[in-house]
C-alpha cells in the first residue's frame, strides 16, 4: 500500500481519490475552542474546492462534524498542530499525538493499547488506537477483548510522519 | 528591526577624560567641584591636586596605557586619585572599598596591573597579598616636579577597566577607552540634561560604572557633586535627611534605593534610575509633574548604559529607545533579526561597545560579534546582552530578563523576567522575583515579593491570570519583609531557592477534598496541571484544557490508588465537572480489604534446613578461595628458609602453584556447576528448597573463579559454552554477571559492553524465577544494561547503555531501545555499519592464546609484588625475631606478624603500582581516538591495558575513594584536575579520559568506556568539567562532553553533548533535567571544597591506613598459618595440611568479619540521620568502615552468605534491622544501622538501599525502609529518605529517589521510578 502524505495547509489536493490527510499550524497556545473553529474552517474550505461547490455545510454531531454529502471527516488536535483527514469513500479515522516524554506511558500502555502493541513508540500506538476508536465511531476506553478484536479489525495504512508528532490513519474493516 | 538613536557624529569628538575635565575647570576655576561634609574643593583646586598627584605617579614610573588599581575609601582623595590616574595617561581599575583582597589580588593579576593606589589605612589588608602598592600619603609626602602625560596619550588609550562576576565564578574584565566613555558621558547627557547648577548625589562606589553617570557628567558640565558619607548610602532616613538639607537636585539610584525613600523630596528635579527592573509603583510615586524621570539600560560591556526612557505615571517601564549614536536590535538564537514584538536576544551596537573582555578571547568571540547589519564603522561591531527583550509598537523596548532565566515548565518556554515584570506593575508591589521550585515533586514557579501596601497572594494570581498564559502563573505568592540580596545590589535568587516554604502548597482558590475520592482526584490533577487552579465545578475538557490523553494519564494516576483500581476514561467523559467525576468515583469506590496486602511467607523449617546444607558448604567454599592465595603463598615459604633453598626457585614455585589455582578454578567451577546443577530448566521453584539450593551453590561456586581476567576475550564465550550456554560466532562479551547460564543464548556477532547483569535468576515473593534470555544475531547490548529472564533482543538491536528489561519485554529486530524501563528509541541503521574483519580460524586460535598467556600474564603482574614483601618480613623475621622457629603464643605471633606487614604491604602496594603502571606503558604506550577492529593490534593492546585497570579494582581496592585515586589515574594517564574525588569509575580508558577540577566522581560510575558494535571499537575523549558532580551507578558514554558545575544523579545517564550547560541537574534514565537543585550552604568551605593542609595531611594518614591494613592483616594471618602448618607438611601429612589450611581459611573468614563489626562499632557506633562536610573525620572512619567491610569481610565471608538465610542475621550485628525470612542476594550496603528490613522481602542481586550520598562535598546519611513482602529487583537503588510500603514490588534498575513514598502494594520500575503497568 502507498504511504499516504499529509499536507501543509494550504496545500490542498484538487481532486480526491480515497483519502486526504491536510495539516494545519496552529500559532502557538492557540486553545483547543479556537482550534477547533480553525479546522471547520479549513474543512469546510478544503471540501468546497474538492466538491467543486461555493459552500459546505458542516453538521455537528456528537462524534465530531460531518459533511452532509460525499465526503467522510476526523480531526485531531495536537499542540501546535490540527490534522484533517478527508475520504471519498469510507469511513476514517485520523489522530495526531505531539511526542513528549509521558511519564505514565507504560501504565497508559498497559490500560489501552492492544496486546500487541505495547510498548515501542508509545506516541505512534496511542494516534493509532484513537485512530481506530475515530474509525469505529466508539469512545475511548480500558482495553477488553471486544476492543481488542475491533481494533485489530481495522486498516491501518502507514502513513508519513512529521517531526515532534506521530500521526495515524484508521479505517474500518471493509467488510463492515 | 533595528533600532538606532539619532545621528549625531558632534558627540564623537576626539577627547579623554582629562581634556573634559579640564576644559571645565578652565571653564569655571571657582565653581564647587565635591563637597564632602565640611570640605569643598572648587574645579581649580580639584585640578590642582590631581595634577600633583598624577606628577608623583609619572614620577614613579606609570606609564601611558597602564593599568592601574584605585582601591581607597570614599571621600575627595579617591576622585582626586580617580583624575590624578587619567591625568597619567594610565587607566584605573576601581575596587570598592569592601573588596576582599584575594579578588583584588586576582583582578590586578588578571589586568596585569603594575600597580595598586590605596591608602595606608588599607594597606594592612593586604599583607599576605602580591599587589605592589603605592600610598597616597607617601606619594604626596615625596617631591616631585610637575609632569605632563606623554603625547602618546589620546582618544584611544584605555580609560578604566572594571571587572564583573561571570556566571562561572571567575571575574571577567571589561576594558573601556577613552573614546568609549567621553562619547558616552556627551549622548546620554543629550537626553538627561544635567546642567551646571545642579547639585549631584554621588553615592555609587567607583567600582559601578553607573558611577560615570553621576561624577564625569558633573565634571562634564561643571555641576557639583554632593559626596555622602559612608553611613548614609545604606540609610534611608538618613539619605531622605541629606537629600533635602542639601538641596540636591539629581539623583542616580537602582530603583531598589528609591523605593526606600520615605517621602518626596521636592528638591529632586531629575532622578535617572538604572542596574535592574524598574516596578511600575516607583513610577507612579516619582514620576511627579515637575521632575523627570529616566530609566536607563546597559550593560557594562557597551560603555554604562545604551538607552533610556523618560518614564511617565500611567505608561508601562520600558528602557526606551537608543541613546545618540548608539543602535539596538533583537535576534533570535541564530542572530537573524527578530520582527517588531518577537521576544530575543537583545543585542547593542555603537562607539561604546567595549573592545572585548581581557585576557578572555574564547567568551570574547561568544559575546562579541562582527555586526552583520553594520551601516557605519561604529557599528562594525555588535555586543549580545543576554538579556531578552521585545520592541514594541511604538519603538520601546522592554527588557524581560535574562535569556539564561528561561526556564521550561510543563514544555513551555518561560522567561522568568517577563513574569517579573508583570507582576512589578501590580498595584502594591514593590520587587518581584519569580524563581523555578520543587513542590511535592513537582517544578512550579513560586514568587517572591515585596509590597508596600496590602496584597492578597488571590488578588496577585488573578490579576496575573487576566495577563499571562496559566502556565506562566506563580503556584505560590510568598510575601517578604525584604528581598535578600547579593552585594551588588541584585536578588540573591539562590537565597530564594533554599528558602522552605509553608506546607501548604496548594493554590488557595482551589476546593479543598471533602471525601476520599476527591483528595484521589484532586492531588492527581495537581499532577497533572501543575499551578493550576481545581474547582469542583470545573469541566475536565473546558475549563482544565483537559483532551484524551490527558484523561487516560489522570486514569492511570487515580488507579494508582487501590481504592480507585476500576477508574475509566469513560467516567471522566461522562460526568467532565470535577465534583461529579468524583461523585461517581465514590460510588464505585472498592472496600479497602480488597486492598489488603498478602505476604508470602515461607515455612520456617524450610529455612533453618536450606541453612543447614548451605552451612555445611560454605567452610568448604571459603576455603576454595583462601586456597587460592594461601597455597602459592605455603608454596613460597615451603621453598624457603631451609639450607640451600634459592628464592628464584621459591619464586617460581609459588607462581606456577599461582597459575594452577588460577587456572584450575575455572575447570573446578565448570565441573560443580555441571554436577550439582546439570542443565537448568526456566520456571518458578520454591524459595529455600531443593532447587534453590542447587542453584545458589553453583552460582556461589562459579564466582570463585577470576571471571574478570576473561572479559572481553574470545575465551569468555568459551567459558559461557562450557557452563552451558549457547553463544554463537565472533561474539565479544564483556564483563558480565549471568544467573543461569543454561538459559542464556547469544546469536553470531553479538556485541555485550561491559558490567552487564543478566538476572535470568530473581527472587519474587518466595519463588525462584529462573527465565530465558535471548540475544539474537548481531545485537548489541551496551555497558551497564540489566536484563531479567524472560527476554529477548532481537536481531540487530541494540539495547543502551544503563538500559533496563524487565521479565516479558522484548526488543524486535533492528531497533534500538534505551533507558529504564528500556523504551524504542530509533531503528538501527544496519548500512552504515562496517563490515567486520574475518579471521581465518588459525588466527582465532592465536588469539585465544594470546589472551590466555595475555590473562595470566596479568594475574602475575599483580601477584608479584608479593613477593618483595615475603622477602622483607623474612629478612626481619630471620635476622631479629625468629617467631617462625621460635614457639611464641599464636596471638602475639600474629600481632608481631602484622606489625611487620604493615610496611610490607605498604611496600607490596607501592610495587604493584608501579609493576602495573610499567605494564601498561609497555604494552600500550598512548591510545588514540578513533575505531579498530577487534582483531587488531590496538584492540588487543587496549585488552591488556584494560585488564590491568580491571584487576587493579581487586588488587588495590583500598585505594579507591582515597585522596590518593587520582594520583593512580594520572599515572595511568589520565588528565586529573586538581581537588577531584573518585570513589570507583568502571569502564575508564584512562589516555581519553579529563577530568576537571573539583570533580566527584561517585561510586561505580561507568565513566566513557569504549564502544564495540559489529566488531569494531570505537574510542572518542570523555571531559568532565570543573566541580561536576555524578552520582552513584552513572552512566557517562564515551565521547561525552560535560560542563562545568553539572550535576548527574545517581543511576542516571548523561544527555547529548548539545543539550546540557554549565550548573544543569540530569536525572534518569532517559535523563530528564531539573531546573534548580537543592542547595547546600552554611558549611564552611574549608570542610568542602577547600580543605586546609592539616586536614589534608590526616586524611591522607587514615586513607593510607585504610590502604594499608587490609593487606597487612592478611599478610599476617597468611604467616601465622604458615608457622602452624609447616610443621605438618615438613612432616608430609598432606590430608591433614589441607585440612589445617581449609580450617584456617575458615577462622580467618569470620575473624575478619567480627573485626569489622568490631571497628565498626568503634569507629562511627551507630548512624544516624545526618549531613557533614567531606573534610571531616567522621566521613574518613565512616568510609574506613565501609572500604574495611568491602575489601575484607565481604570477600573473605560476606560474600558467601548471599542468598542464605544467615546473611541477615550476620547484618544485624553490623546495625540493620532485619526482619525473619529476609532473601538477601546482595551485599550493598553502606550505613548499617540506618536499613530496616521487613519480614519476607526478597532484596535481589546487586541492588541495595542507597544511604548516603555526596551532593556539594556534603556527607548526607539518611534512613530506608523496606516493608514486609517487598520484591527488591536486580540493581534497583533506593535512596535514603524513602520507604517503600509492605508488599510493593521494583523493577530491575529501579532508582527510588530521595524521601520518596511507594504505597503498599503496588509496583514500580525505572529510572526515577514509574508505577508499572499490572
Amino acid at each position: 500500500m502507498m504511504r499516504i502524505e499529509a499536507l501543509n495547509w494550504p496545500r490542498c489536493p484538487e481532486r480526491l481519490d480515497g483519502i486526504a490527510l491536510i495539516l494545519l499550524d496552529l500559532p502557538h497556545e492557540t486553545p483547543r475552542e479556537k482550534a477547533r473553529l480553525m479546522a471547520r474552517a479549513v474543512v469546510r474550505n478544503a471540501a468546497a474546492r474538492l466538491l467543486k461547490r461555493e459552500s459546505i455545510t458542516l453538521v455537528e454531531t456528537p462524534s465530531g462534524p460531518r459533511i452532509s454529502e460525499g465526503l467522510h471527516v476526523s480531526l485531531s488536535y495536537a499542540e501546535g498542530k490540527a490534522l484533517i483527514g478527508l475520504s471519498s469513500d469510507r469511513p476514517l479515522g485520523v489522530d495526531i499525538v505531539k511526542i513528549a516524554s509521558i511519564p505514565e506511558a507504560d501504565a497508559l500502555a498497559g490500560l489501552y493499547l492492544p496486546s500487541s502493541r505495547k510498548v515501542a513508540d508509545f506516541e505512534l500506538n496511542w494516534a493509532r488506537m484513537e485512530a481506530c476508536c475515530k474509525a469505529l465511531n466508539l469512545p475511548l476506553a480500558e482495553m477488553d477483548e471486544a476492543r481488542e478484536m475491533a481494533y485489530a479489525s481495522c486498516d491501518l495504512p502507514e502513513c508519513s510522519q512529521i517531526e515532534g508528532y506521530r500521526m495515524a490513519v484508521a479505517f474500518p474493516a471493509r467488510s463492515s | 528591526m533595528i533600532l538606532r538613536g539619532p545621528n549625531r557624529p558632534d558627540l564623537l569628538q576626539s577627547e579623554t577624560l582629562p581634556d573634559i575635565f579640564e576644559a571645565t575647570a578652565r571653564r569655571m576655576p571657582d565653581k564647587i567641584a565635591l563637597i564632602s561634609g565640611a570640605r569643598t574643593l572648587s574645579y581649580a583646586e580639584l585640578d590642582a591636586a590631581a595634577d600633583r598627584l598624577a606628577s608623583h605617579l609619572l614620577a614613579n614610573g606609570v606609564k601611558t596605557g597602564q593599568i592601574m588599581g584605585l582601591w581607597l575609601p570614599r571621600g575627595p582623595e579617591l576622585l582626586t586619585a580617580q583624575l590624578a590616574i587619567c591625568k597619567a595617561g594610565a587607566a584605573w581599575l576601581p575596587f570598592d572599598a569592601d573588596t576582599p583582597p584575594a579578588r583584588i589580588d586576582i583582578c590586578m593579576a588578571d589586568a596585569q596591573s603594575p600597580g595598586l593606589l590605596t591608602c595606608r589605612a588599607f594597606l594592612q589588608q593586604l599583607e599576605g597579598h602580591a599587589p605592589s602598592c603605592w600610598t597616597i600619603e607617601d606619594l604626596l609626602e615625596s617631591d616631585a616636579p610637575m609632569r605632563r602625560r606623554s603625547s602618546e596619550f589620546g582618544p584611544d588609550s584605555p580609560a578604566y577597566v572594571i571587572y564583573t562576576s561571570g556566571s562561572t565564578g571567575n571575574p571577567k574584565g571589561i576594558l573601556i577607552s577613552q573614546r568609549s566613555i567621553c562619547h558616552f558621558l556627551r549622548s546620554e547627557n543629550e537626553v538627561l540634561g544635567v546642567r551646571a547648577d545642579d547639585k549631584v548625589y554621588q553615592g555609587f562606589s567607583v567600582a559601578f560604572d553607573m558611577s560615570f553617570e553621576e561624577i564625569w557628567i558633573a565634571y562634564l558640565v561643571g555641576a557639583t557633586l554632593w559626596l555622602a558619607p559612608k553611613e548614609i548610602t545604606g540609610d534611608p532616613d538618613a539619605l531622605t535627611l541629606a537629600l533635602e538639607e542639601n538641596l540636591i537636585s539629581v539623583l542616580h539610584a537602582v530603583p531598589t534605593l528609591l523605593a526606600l525613600l520615605p517621602r518626596d523630596i521636592p528638591s529632586l528635579r531629575l532622578i535617572n534610575l538604572g542596574g535592574e527592573m524598574c516596578p511600575q509603583s516607583l513610577v507612579e510615586r516619582w514620576a511627579t509633574q515637575d521632575r523627570l524621570l529616566f530609566n536607563t539600560y546597559g550593560p557594562t560591556e557597551a560603555t554604562v548604559s545604551a538607552s533610556l526612557a523618560r518614564l511617565r505615571s500611567g505608561e508601562p517601564v520600558t528602557i526606551g529607545k537608543p541613546l545618540p549614536n548608539y543602535g539596538l536590535l533583537v535576534v533570535d538564537s541564530d542572530l537573524r533579526l527578530a520582527p517588531q514584538g518577537e521576544t530575543g536576544e537583545l543585542c547593542i551596537t555603537g562607539p561604546g561597545v567595549a573592545e572585548g573582555y581581557l585576557g578572555r578571547p574564547d567568551l570574547t568571540a561568544e559575546k562579541f560579534l562582527a555586526n552583520p547589519f553594520a551601516q557605519g564603522e561604529h557599528e562594525a561591531r555588535l555586543y549580545r546582552t543576554g538579556d531578552l527583550a521585545h520592541i514594541d509598537a511604538s519603538g520601546n523596548i522592554h527588557c524581560l530578563g535574562r535569556v539564561d532565566d528561561q526556564v521550561k515548565i510543563r514544555g513551555f518556554r518561560v522567561e522568568l523576567g517577563e513574569i517579573e515584570a508583570v507582576l512589578s506593575r501590580e498595584a502594591g508591589i514593590g520587587t518581584a522575583a519569580v524563581i523555578m521550585k520543587d513542590l511535592d515533586g513537582v517544578e512550579q514557579l513560586v514568587a517572591y515579593y515585596v509590597a508596600n501596601a496590602d496584597v492578597s497572594p488571590a488578588r496577585l494570581r488573578k490579576s496575573l491570570s487576566e495577563k499571562l498564559p496559566p502556565y506562566m502563573v506563580p503556584a505560590r505568592f510568598e510575601a517578604m519583609e525584604t528581598m535578600p540580596r547579593l552585594t551588588s545590589g541584585k536578588i540573591d535568587r539562590k537565597a530564594l531557592r533554599a528558602l522552605t516554604l509553608a506546607a501548604s502548597s496548594q493554590p488557595d482558590e482551589s476546593d479543598k477534598p471533602d471525601s476520599d475520592a476527591e483528595a484521589v482526584l484532586f492531588s492527581a490533577l495537581h499532577r497533572l496541571f501543575p499551578g493550576q487552579t481545581i474547582l469542583r465545578t470545573a469541566d475536565f475538557f473546558t475549563d482544565l484544557g483537559g483532551h484524551s490523553l490527558l484523561a487516560a494519564r489522570l486514569v492511570s494516576h487515580l488507579r494508582e490508588d487501590a481504592r480507585f483500581a476500576n477508574a475509566t476514561v469513560h467516567d471522566i467523559y461522562s460526568h467532565r465537572t470535577l465534583g461529579t467525576i468524583a461523585k461517581a468515583l465514590s460510588e464505585k469506590e472498592l472496600p479497602p480489604e480488597e486492598v489488603a496486602i498478602k505476604i508470602a511467607g515461607t515455612p520456617r523449617l524450610k529455612r533453618i534446613l536450606c541453612s543447614l546444607a548451605q552451612a555445611t558448604v560454605i567452610p568448604p567454599l571459603v576455603c576454595l578461595r583462601m586456597a587460592q592465595w594461601l597455597s602459592p603463598f605455603f608454596t613460597y615459604h615451603y621453598f624457603t628458609g631451609d639450607p640451600g633453598d634459592t628464592m628464584s626457585r621459591a619464586i617460581f614455585a609459588s607462581l606456577l602453584v599461582y597459575l594452577i589455582a588460577n587456572v584450575g578454578s575455572f575447570f573446578f567451577a565448570i565441573a560443580a556447576k555441571w554436577l550439582i546443577m546439570g542443565r537448568a530448566v526456566a520456571g518458578r521453584y520454591p524459595l529455600w528448597g531443593v532447587m534453590y539450593f542447587r542453584w545458589w551453590l553453583a552460582d556461589r561456586i562459579c564466582e570463585v573463579p577470576p571471571r574478570h581476567l576473561l572479559s572481553g576475550s574470545s575465551l569468555n564465550a568459551m567459558y559461557l559454552r562450557a557452563l552451558g550456554a549457547k553463544v554463537g560466532r565472533d561474539t565479544l562479551i564483556g564483563a558480565l554477571s549471568i544467573r543461569a547460564p543454561d538459559l542464556l543464548e547469544i546469536g553470531n556477532g553479538v556485541s555485550i559492553g561491559s558490567s552487564v547483569n543478566l538476572e535470568n535468576v530473581r527472587v519474587e515473593g518466595n519463588e525462584l524465577i529462573m527465565g530465558n534470555i535471548r540475544i539474537g544475531d548481531e545485537a548489541v547490548v551496551d555497558s551497564y544494561a540489566v536484563i531479567e529472564g524472560e527476554c529477548s533482543i532481537g536481531e540487530y538491536a541494540h539495547l543502551g547503555g544503563l538500559a533496563s528489561l524487565s521479565s516479558g519485554q522484548h526488543v524486535p529486530d533492528g531497533e534500538r531501545w534505551e533507558g529504564a524501563p528500556a523504551r524504542f528509541e530509533a531503528k538501527v541503521d544496519i548500512q552504515s555499519r562496517r563490515p567486520r574483519v574475518s579471521v581465518s580460524r588459525l588466527r582465532s586460535a592465536m588469539e585465544a592464546l594470546f589472551y590466555f598467556l595475555g590473562a595470566n600474564l596479568v594475574a602475575i603482574v599483580f601477584f608479584l609484588p608479593v613477593f618483595p614483601s615475603f622477602i622483607l618480613i623474612d629478612w626481619l623475621d630471620g635476622r631479629w625475631l625468629n617467631i617462625a622457629d621460635a614457639h611464641v603464643a599464636p596471638l602475639s605471633a600474629f600481632l608481631t606478624y602484622l606489625a611487620l606487614s604493615i610496611p610490607a604491604s605498604a611496600v607490596l602496594v607501592i610495587a604493584t603500582i608501579l609493576a602495573s603502571t610499567g605494564f601498561r606503558y609497555l604494552v600500550l604506550p598512548r591510545l588514540r581516538e578513533g575505531s579498530w577492529s577487534v582483531h587488531s593490534m590496538v584492540y588487543f593492546s587496549k585488552w591488556l591495558s584494560n585488564q590491568i585497570q580491571e584487576s587493579s579494582l581487586f588488587a588495590l581496592h583500598g585505594l579507591y575513594a582515597t585522596v590518593y585515586a587520582p594520583w593512580w589515574y594520572r599515572l595511568l594517564g589520565a588528565r586529573v584536575g586538581k581537588g577531584t574525588e573518585i570513589s570507583t569509575a568502571l569502564g575508564v580508558v584512562p589516555d581519553m579520559l579529563t577530568l576537571g577540577e573539583d570533580s566527584f566522581v561517585a561510586d561505580g560510575v561507568m565513566l566513557g568506556d569504549e564502544r564495540i558494535e559489529g566488531g569494531w571499537m570505537s574510542l572518542r575523549p570523555t571531559v568532565i568539567g570543573n566541580r561536576t558532580f555524578l552520582g552513584n551507578g552513572a552512566f557517562v558514554p564515551d565521547g561525552s562532553i560535560l560542563p562545568d558545575d553539572l550535576l548527574i544523579g545517581v543511576q542516571s545517564s548523561v544527555p547529548e553533548n548539545g543539550r546540557m550547560k554549565p550548573g544543569d541537574t540530569w536525572v534518569g534514565n532517559p535523563p530528564i533535567i531539573l531546573p534548580a537543585r537543592e542547595q547546600f550552604e552554611g558549611y564552611d568551605k574549608r570542610l568542602t571544597f577547600e580543605p586546609s593542609l592539616m586536614r589534608r595531611i590526616s586524611r591522607g594518614i587514615v586513607e593510607g591506613l585504610r590502604i594499608v591494613m587490609p593487606m597487612a592483616v592478611v599478610i599476617a594471618v597468611g604467616y601465622l598459618t604458615v608457622a602452624l602448618v609447616m610443621p605438618l607438611a615438613s612432616a608430609g601429612m598432606l590430608l591433614d595440611t589441607m585440612i589445617a589450611l581449609s580450617l584456617a581459611g575458615f577462622l580467618y573468614g569470620i575473624g575478619s568479619f567480627l573485626f569489622v563489626v568490631l571497628i565498626k562499632w568503634l569507629a562511627v557506633g551507630r548512624y544516624r540521620t545526618r549531613s557533614v562536610p567531606m573534610w571531616t573525620s567522621f566521613v574518613w572512619r565512616s568510609e574506613a568502615v565501609t572500604n574495611l567491610y568491602e575489601s575484607i569481610a565481604v570477600p573473605n565471608f560476606v560474600e558467601f552468605l548471599r542468598g542464605t538465610p544467615m546473611l541477615p542475621p550476620c547484618l544485624r550485628l553490623l546495625g540493620c534491622k532485619m526482619g525473619k525470612g529476609v532473601y538477601m542476594d546482595t551485599t550493598f550496603l553502606t550505613e548499617f544501622d540506618c536499613v530496616s528490613i521487613g519480614d519476607y522481602a526478597a532484596i535481589n542481586g546487586w541492588s541495595g538501599p542507597q544511604t548516603h550520598l555526596f551532593e556539594d562535598r556534603i556527607m548526607k546519611i539518611g534512613e530506608v525502609s523496606i516493608g514486609k513482602g517487598v520484591t527488591v529487583g536486580p540493581r534497583a537503588i533506593i535512596l535514603y529518605g524513602a520507604h517503600i510500603g509492605d508488599g510493593a514490588s521494583l523493577g530491575p534498575m529501579t532508582l527510588i529517589l530521595k524521601g520518596e513514598n511507594i504505597p503498599k502494594g503496588t509496583r514500580w520500575t525505572g529510572s526515577p521510578a514509574v508505577p508499572k503497568p499490572a
